[in-house]
Formats: C-alpha cells, structure tokens, sequence
C-alpha cells in the first residue's frame, strides 16, 4: 500500500531512493512524457475553453489521476517510493530543507535563474529540460522573486471551511472550494501563487519539468481529501451532470480514455496520507 | 457535457487551414520595422473596446501585438476562450489567451492573469531573461 509522507519527515534514504527513481523516469524518456501531456492538456483547455486540466472543477480529479500514473512510473523503479507532499504553509522559505542539495536544489543563479546545485541541476547532466515553452534548456527557479510569501495555514483553512466542491460557471471566479484552493478565485493566491513563488518553469505550462510540481500538488491532493473528511455530507464533486463544456462528474477526463471525477473520488484505493 | 461540443471545440484548434493561415500572419508581420519609439497603435477603427494593438522595444525585445481577425479570430475565439489577439516576442509567437473577466495570461505566465495583452507579453520578457518563447502547436 502507498502511503504519502511529508517530504520535511522523510529520511535521508527515503529522500535518496525518490529522487533516484525519478532520475530514472527521466532517463528512460517517461518523465517527458508527463510534461509534454501536462503542455497540450493546457494548451488545448486554453484553446477550446474547456477547462478540463486547470481552471475548472475538474482540476482536481485530473491532477490526482496525473500523481496516480507519475507514482505508478516510480514504483516500476522502486517499488518503495511515493510522491511526498510539501505542506508550503510551514515549510515556506527559501531556506526550508526542500530546497537542500539533497532533495530538490535550491533557488537559480540572478544571472538567467538557472539551478545550481542538487541532483536537477543542469550542470549535473541528468535533468535536461526537453518539453519546453521557451528555450532555457535548465532547470529554472527564482524563490520568492514574483511574489514574496507562501499561501498561509489560515487561507487553507479558510478553504477547507468552505462547504460547496464547486458552483457556477465552474471555472475561474467560481465561488467554492476548488476555485479557492486552485487560486482562482483572487488571483496570486494559493495554488496558482505557489507556482508564481517559484517562478522558472513551474510559472509555465512546462511545469512539470520541475519535480516540486509533484510535491506540490501532492499536498494540494491531500487538502481535496482533508476537505472532504471536514465536510462528509457534502457533494466530494460538483457539478452531477448535463453541463454544457464542463467536465461532470460521470464525464470522461481526457487524456484518459476511461477516467471520471467519479472514478478518483476515493484515493484510499490508491494511497494514502501519512 | 455534450460530446457534440467538446468535439467540434477542439476541431476549431486543429484546423490544419487556420494553423497555416496564422503561420502566414507571423512571418509577414515580424519582418515589418517597429512602431517609431516603441509608439503604440490605436484601437483598430470599428473595434469592440478590446485590447489595443502594440509594437514597442522592452527590455531590449520587441514585442508585437495586434487582434486576429476575420478567419484566424473565429478559429482562436470562438470555440471557447482562445484569444482572439496574438502576441510576438522577437517575432517569435507568445500563445496568450483571454479568460473573460479574471484577465490574460500566457504559456509562460500561466499561474497568473493580466490586465492586457501588453502586461502579459512584458512579463514574459521579464520572466524569460534573455531566452525566446519556443511556440507550440497542440496539433503537432
Ligand atoms: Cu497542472
Ligand atoms: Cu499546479
């Protein structure tokens, strides 16, 4: 059974067998595989003003079917490894051990915010970025840079107080949990605000290139779970059915070809949180 | 949902006519000579109120904007929420779109909306350092 830790609990072999197994995604060329998928899910949302990946209630099954498959490639190099969560409300500076050569590497150079140290950066000769929006062949990051703080403990919990999944037009401005915790809502706030903290490519399409997108949206899958323990009388996912360009609960979440919001609302059959 | 629309959604971006038709607009446009002290356009004439065409020197990168019109803008507009308005940095296309009233945003500042085209093609400069936008066709 996978169980999902805090990244600031794991060991220093833990810490070792996930980036070790994520080199080797990386290596065999599935890695780019996720990237390229999390690019054209955006740019054909964007496109077709179907919000199926981002920007609609279906943000958060689809994301949690993409942790689903990441961690299955993981497991298929270690069978020990889960993707960790990084809880940004406590670990929330630059000097928080996330950032430890050990784990992800620290923040760029101000040169052209290129990573310097850790096993992703580009000086290294394992993470070269290959599914690009532009032509930085690095890994990039700028901690803090475009804005200065992380989401707090009390704006999660403000979200996690709301008691309907999601409402009309179901996309940006929509008044509920998902649109508040995606940081949709205001924005620069939460979800979306921890991609602009880090700035490089995780503020981009590509932002699977940087593997704190997993740990990131680890902890945004868990608080979906958390909600839904707070709230058990409430819809886990809105809307039910019969709305025109929005994904529905028994609707099919491309690229999958037989993956619903129905079908992740249980991740107990897949994981769980440590 | 209604599968009928999804489909013809997404035909709208994989329109191999459309896709050549905006290739066109690019090249020709690029190769044009900048607006005289980064000097803006104004507002096409008939225009609806939307964002004004651009073409200025910022951070030492040109950058172009300018509404789609006619077929291009029906591919790009009208399915959904594509922008209707296309954006160069160096002659090179930034995908920018428009998401109603929570503003724009682009491939390189996703996480993050803008009040203009103009604020989204300058940030991306800030946000590339020095680097081009690499476009990207979803169809390819
Ligand atoms: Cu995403
Ligand atoms: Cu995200």
């Amino acid at each position: 059974m996978t169980v999902r830790k805090n990244q600031a609990n794991l060991t220093a072999a833990e810490k070792k067998a996930f980036v070790d197994a994520v080199l080797e995604v990386k290596r065999i060329g599935v890695y780019d595989e996720f990237v390229a998928a999390h690019r054209l899910r955006f740019a054909l949302d964007m496109n077709t003003g179907v919000y199926v990946g981002h920007f609609g209630p279906s943000f958060l099954p689809w994301h949690r079917k993409f942790l689903i498959d990441f961690e299955n490639e993981l497991q298929k190099i270690d069978a020990s490894v889960s993707i960790p969560y990084w809880d940004w409300t406590v670990d929330n500076s630059v000097a928080s051990s996330i950032w430890a050569p050990d784990l992800l590497g620290g923040t760029g150079r101000p040169l052209d915010d290129q990573v310097m140290d850790g096993p992703f950066a580009y000086s290294g000769g394992k993470w070269p970025i290959n599914i690009q929006v532009d032509t930085r062949p690095f890994l990039a990051r700028n901690l803090g840079y475009r804005v200065p703080t992380l989401p707090t403990r009390a704006q999660v919990d403000a979200a996690l107080a709301i008691p309907t999944y999601d409402s009309a037009p179901w996309s940006d401005a929509s008044a509920g949990f998902r649109s508040t915790l995606e940081g949709t809502a205001s924005y620069m706030s939460m979800h979306n605000r921890v991609h602009t903290w880090i700035w490089g490519q995780m503020e981009t399409s590509v932002s699977p290139n940087d593997p704190v997108f997993w740990l990131h949206h680890s902890f945004v899958d868990k608080l979906w779970a958390d909600w839904h323990a707070l709230h058990p009388t409430s819809a886990e996912y809105l809307p039910a059915g019969t709305t025109p360009n929005v994904i529905d609960l028994n609707d099919t979440m491309p690229p999958w070809t037989n993956t619903t919001p129905q079908s992740m609302l249980d991740h107990t059959q897949f994981y769980t949180y440590a | 949902m209604s599968k009928i629309t999804r489909r013809q959604a997404v035909g709208a971006v994989t329109g191999t006519a459309a896709g050549l038709a905006l290739v066109g607009v690019a090249s020709a446009w690029a190769d044009s000579t900048p607006a005289e002290g980064g000097k803006n356009k104004a507002a096409p004439p008939g225009g609806n109120g939307g964002p004004v065409a651009f073409d200025e020197v910022f951070q030492g990168r040109r950058i172009q904007g300018e509404p789609l019109e006619g077929a291009a803008a029906h591919a790009r507009g009208h399915a959904g929420h594509g922008s209707p308005f296309r954006v160069l940095i160096d002659g090179r296309e930034l995908h920018v779109m428009h998401h109603g009233k929570s503003g724009w945003s682009s491939a390189i500042n996703h996480y993050e909306r803008f009040a203009s085209p103009l604020e989204t093609a300058r940030t991306a400069v800030t946000t590339l350092k020095g680097a081009s936008v690499v476009p990207f066709n979803p169809t390819v």
